[in-house]
């Protein structure tokens, strides 16, 4: 993710995978209960050196309605990771998060549980 | 508090409303691409979301790339989700982006009052905005192409527009930041 004010950061950023790729993936409140893994699937947030890591944690707060402290976690992950998921449900609400994070231009993918 | 309560104030002096009236009014007139000229029609609009056009522009427009991207691995799922994701999408950006026009177009002066019911619409179209220049200024719609010193010496007004872009949207953040 991106510092205010600069086009470019020497430091401040992760090496981003590929999605699918990835290691150290951050999860938050994973449900402790997965009664149907099949219909399972996980919204994945991947960082970008565009958007700025204050941006990404309003979305978070403003779309999932997380406190902040929870969506400036979430944040820290994706940028530390390169990804996190941000949110577990059926394949139709996952493409309801998905559609809502990239209408925020955030990198935002899909993927069974 | 009342979401009519102004909580944000652009800083539009300088001539710098009329330069983000124009860079929305661009960014709209390229979304507009993707939906039927009449939008009102169901059928017009259950016809353009059966077809490959939209798919087709994000494919040859790499602005239009970056602010649609793949959601699935599966290229097959992905352009199905596009298909069926795209006039939403488009119309949703579209409504953030008009929002902004209509508060700077009433504007008695050089500040433009933005209230907190219009605060979002001001953060994702900035937003959007901002990843729309980069793209310019890349050259590439990929998620991880980051801007070089050799790109902010080739394309100046596109290094100073995303420069600009981004200390608006932090302060546009931070008055959200500030509420309670």
């Amino acid at each position: 993710m991106h510092i205010v004010g600069m086009l470019w950061n020497n430091g401040g950023m992760s090496e981003q995978g590929s999605p699918g790729g990835g290691t150290n993936v951050g999860v938050l409140d994973a449900p402790s209960e997965a009664p149907d893994l099949a219909s399972q699937w996980v919204t994945i947030v991947w960082d970008d050196p565009v958007n700025l890591m204050s941006y990404v944690a309003y979305v978070f707060m403003e779309y999932f309605k997380y406190p902040r402290t929870k969506a400036e976690t979430l944040m820290l992950q994706v940028h530390t990771n390169g990804r996190a998921v941000v949110s577990t449900g059926n394949r139709e609400a996952m493409e309801r998060d998905v559609m809502a994070l990239q209408n925020y231009t955030l990198w935002a993918t899909m993927e069974r549980a | 508090m009342s979401t009519e309560e102004i909580i944000w104030e652009f800083d539009g002096g300088d001539g710098r409303t009329d330069v983000l009236m124009a860079l929305v009014s661009q960014q709209l007139r390229v979304l507009e691409e993707l939906l039927p000229e009449d939008q009102e029609d169901p059928m017009a609009r259950l016809a353009a979301e059966m077809s490959e056009r939209p798919v087709e522009l994000l494919d040859s427009n790499p602005v239009l790339a970056r602010l649609f991207p793949a959601a699935l691995k599966d290229s097959a799922e992905a352009d199905q989700f596009r298909r069926d994701a795209i006039g939403q999408q488009a119309r949703s950006r579209l409504d953030a982006g008009r929002t902004v026009l209509s508060d700077c177009a009433v504007a008695d002066d050089e500040m433009v009052g933005v209230t907190l019911e219009h605060l979002d619409a001001w953060i994702t179209t900035l937003g959007a905005l901002r990843a729309a220049w980069t793209v310019e200024l890349t050259g590439s719609a990929e998620r991880t192409a980051r801007v070089t010193r050799a790109d902010m010496r080739s394309n100046p007004t596109a290094a100073t527009v995303c420069d600009w872009l981004g200390w608006v949207l932090e302060d546009a953040l931070g008055a959200h930041m500030l509420l309670p």
